[in-house]
């Protein structure tokens, strides 16, 4: 299933960069406002002089005129951590143009973190860090139970998390330690097709990816929209626990990676034409 | 269209299977989900996988109904163009080995079995190679008949070639019959399959029986040919008398040849039939034979010539030389002397040979004229067998003899042979008292062979003693023109003999034949009777028979006949198995693009 990311991918990529928000960011100088004071151009304010400041950032102008040595204060800009959480369980492979449109996402927010000279990481929920490359369907063979990844998340930075969020249980407390001390949080929640709609089938084997377990049934129209009705309530709570700890959320469905930088991505904000 | 087996028409009941099998839904499709959860407790629960669901029109189905159909097809063998019914030909070995134990019976099996595989509405036709062949069933007889041909085969023949029946059999085969050749031995036709039912088996056979004329009247001398027995026992009997017996022992020859034994019975007066057995063995038909007394009956000679030309040229030097003759008047004779020929009204309702001794014409003005050769002499003539006239004088007149010359010389026919309207002529041109001819060992010799081929006229069978197969010659008498003969068989059979001076039968059967007149009464009178027997050394040779089947060349040559109903359904089976692999794999791939 998993194949490298076409030259297509990587174009469509370079047409879109990231959105960061107003909330200062923290990490190594950069072009992103931080808290606290800085060396950059933006000018934060002045306090007195105290022996040992750097004598280039006294207010000469200032002591000119009422002789009172007192140092200029700038703002600090960083750049700010990205950190991508990627959901490995086995639900993110269960289609092949699943597993592709995450392999696309992943390396599309590294490249995008890079083009704002971002450092970033991709960290597996409930494990460790990967290179994007490394993204593959042999990567995706966790449980169901999401967990935080087992390396420390950096504070002040920008969290992505990609998920099928097909959690059955309430994801409220994971989101927080996933949003725990970061400035921006993304979660985009990627469903295949046949997640998003499920056909009518006359006779079915469901098979769990996870579980391996096994149920026979006949999807038919009453069926079809009870599902659908099932997850609008299960998608809805996931996007309600994103937007209650400040971050964004988008589901969209797994397919062509240019629809999904265009429209849902952008539509949502955490994207916008380069 | 035609089928080559409609009982497999019944596997069309699978295009219903397959949709039933669809409307149960025995295909349950699999599918992998994240969120199994999600569908807790949805839809209705299948059972077993057997969910009955209105049938989808998918192309698997109509893939596989179309499969059902044509799998049904292609085993009952479709065959296109014109319906026809398979047509057997059989060519039955009318030899004699054919008769041997087992040999029948094999062969009525396994033509039963080969009739049974091409159906019930073959029609047959049975051919017995003979000389000539006969056809004993049929043309396109139904194949029911095959038992009443099987009782009627009786093969007896001496050895002898297929060819003649095989090219009736293919005459009656036309372009869609199927030849089969039944034999005892290994035999390769082309165009036809060889069933060959012999098996190998020791046998013994009366090879020759004869009259010697040694001994005070004569002995019958036997030969006994051993094919791989050791002892046998010769049972002969004469007339009504016991049998003699003779215990016979055989050393066999290294080289597997037959080994014969000679074996010499002193004959009794007065016998008129002897017959001979040998006990009994795989091959009946070589054991018995029956030996008829050749009668003795003198030939009539007239001598009619004037009494000047008696003196002048006589001939009873040459009849005290001669025996088997009589004098008789000239309408009772079968050879007569004259100086002319006679006048057409003259000569006797019966058959005779006429001697016309006189030199040509010429003779009168004193011109005779002494041939000194070369002589040219048709030698192929029975006449002039052993004749040679070497340095002989021949006195002839100047002009020669009409007729086919047999004998020249100078341009001049001397002796010469005319058909006529009762018998033959013979013109003898010879002048005065003959000169140098009579003196010559060529006169009496000539004379000699003039007498026997006028025996040849005696009425009655002209050999009594015959082979199995040869033709018996009989010869009506003055007084048996327009009576009814008959010859009976010794099963009984009756032929009637044809119309005719001199007629020729067939023998068809071993054993005493007589030859009866039958009269306006019902009543019988055996005029005469000849016996017939079996002997052929090959036929008797049983030891390398044996048991096989040989297709048709052609087919082994993988060129089957285009018009041949099986070849066409194979054709037609190839055509068919391809569309239906076609089918079975556009059926995996159409399953395989089901989402799963």
């Amino acid at each position: 299933l998993a194949e490298d990311p076409t030259n297509d991918t990587a174009d469509v990529a370079r047409h879109h960069r990231l959105v960061f928000g107003r909330r200062p960011f923290g990490g190594q100088d950069g072009a992103r406002r931080a808290p606290g004071i800085g060396s950059s151009l933006e000018l934060h304010g002045f306090r007195d002089y105290v022996l040992g400041d750097d004598l280039r950032h006294v207010d000469w102008r200032g002591y000119a005129r009422n002789d009172q040595l007192r140092v200029r204060l700038h703002e600090a800009q960083v750049a700010p951590h990205v950190d991508v959480l990627l959901d490995g369980s086995a639900s993110m492979a269960v289609t092949g143009p699943k597993v592709r449109t995450v392999q696309d996402l992943v390396r599309a927010f590294v490249s995008w973190a890079a083009d704002a000279d971002c450092r970033s990481r991709v960290l597996l929920l409930g494990g460790d860090e990967l290179a994007a490359a490394d993204v593959a369907d042999a990567v995706f063979v966790g449980g169901a139970a999401p967990a935080p990844p087992r390396v420390a998340l950096r504070p002040l930075g920008l969290r992505v998390l990609i998920t099928d969020a097909l959690w059955a249980d309430d994801p409220q407390p994971v989101l927080q330690r996933l949003a725990a001390g970061c400035s921006q949080f993304v979660a985009v929640q990627v469903l295949d097709a046949f997640e998003q709609a499920p056909t009518e089938m006359a006779a079915v084997r469901l098979v769990d990816c996870e579980t391996g377990r096994r149920r026979e049934l006949r999807l038919d129209r009453a069926a079809c929209d009870a599902y659908r009705e099932r997850l609008e309530r299960l998608c809805a709570a996931f996007a309600d626990a994103v937007r209650a700890l400040g971050g964004t959320s988008v589901r969209l469905t797994a397919g062509a990676f240019a629809t999904i930088c265009a429209e849902d991505l952008t539509n949502a904000g955490i994207v916008e034409p380069a | 269209m035609s089928f080559a087996s409609p009982a497999f028409l019944w596997a069309l009941a699978a295009v219903p299977a397959v949709l039933l099998l669809h409307w149960f839904r025995r295909r349950v499709v699999e599918r992998r989900v994240a969120a199994l959860f999600l569908f807790e407790e949805l839809g209705t629960r299948t059972s077993g996988g057997r969910v009955r669901a209105p049938i989808e029109r998918t192309a698997s189905l109509l893939l596989e109904c179309l499969l059902a159909a044509l799998l049904a097809l292609w085993l009952a063998g479709p065959v296109f163009g014109e319906t026809k019914v398979p047509h057997v030909v059989v060519v039955f070995d009318g030899s004699a080995s054919m008769a041997a134990e087992g040999v029948l019976g094999a062969a009525e099996r396994r033509l039963s079995a080969l009739l049974a595989q091409r159906g019930q509405d073959t029609r047959l036709s049975v051919v017995r190679s003979d000389e000539p062949p006969e056809l004993l069933l049929g043309p396109r007889a139904p194949a029911a008949g095959l038992r009443e041909a099987m009782a009627h085969i009786r093969p007896v023949g001496r050895q002898h070639d297929l060819s003649p029946a095989l090219d009736l059999a293919r005459q009656l085969a036309g372009q869609g019959g199927e030849i089969v050749v039944v034999t005892d031995g290994p035999f390769v036709v082309a165009d036809a399959r060889v069933l060959a039912c012999g098996q190998p088996a020791t046998n013994a056979a009366l090879r020759s029986v004869t009259i010697s004329d040694e001994g005070a009247h004569g002995n019958l001398v036997v030969h006994v040919g051993s094919h791989g027995r050791a002892t046998a026992q010769l049972e002969v009997a004469f007339d009504d008398g016991a049998p003699q017996g003779v215990p016979l022992t055989f050393v066999a020859a290294a080289s597997g040849e037959p080994a014969v034994r000679r074996v010499t019975v002193p004959l009794p007066p007065s016998w008129q039939v002897a017959r001979l057995r040998l006990d009994a063995d795989a091959l009946a038909i070589d054991d018995e034979a029956v030996v008829v007394a050749e009668p003795r009956t003198d030939v009539g000679i007239a001598d009619e010539r004037a009494a000047a030309d008696r003196t002048v040229l006589p001939l009873d030097r040459v009849w005290s030389a001669l025996s088997g003759w009589r004098p008789a008047p000239a309408h009772e004779a079968q050879l007569v002397v004259r100086s002319v020929p006679a006048a057409p009204q003259a000569i006797a309702t019966m058959e005779q040979l006429e001697v016309v001794l006189a030199p040509s014409q010429g003779l009168a003005s004193g011109r005779a004229v002494e041939r000194r050769g070369p002589f040219v002499l048709d030698r192929g003539h029975a006449w002039l067998a052993g004749i040679e006239l070497a340095d002989v004088r021949w006195p002839s007149g100047p002009a020669g003899v009409p007729g086919r010359a047999l004998i020249a010389a100078d341009g001049e026919v001397l002796l010469g042979e005319e058909i006529v309207a009762h018998g033959r002529r013979c013109f003898l041109d010879v002048a005065g008292d003959g000169g140098g001819l009579v003196r010559a060992p060529a006169w009496p010799i000539l004379f000699h062979n003039l007498v026997a081929s006028a025996r040849e006229l005696l009425p009655g069978v002209h050999e009594r003693s015959v082979r199995l197969g040869d033709d018996v010659v009989f010869r009506r008498g003055a007084g048996d023109a327009a009576v009814g003969l008959v010859v009976v068989a010794p099963s009984g059979a009756r032929t009637p003999l044809p119309a005719g001076r001199v007629v020729a039968v067939r023998t068809r059967e071993a054993g005493l034949h007589r030859v009866v007149a039958a009269n306006a009464l019902g009543s019988e009178q055996e005029i005469d009777r000849f016996a017939v027997r079996f002997a052929d050394a090959h036929e008797s040779e049983l030891r390398d028979r044996q048991a096989g089947e040989w297709p048709p060349q052609a087919l082994v040559a993988g060129h089957e006949r285009a018009d041949d109903p099986a070849a066409l359904a194979a054709g037609t089976r190839r055509w068919l198995g391809l569309v239906l692999l076609l089918l079975i794999v556009a059926d995996w791939w159409v399953l395989q693009r089901r989402p799963t």
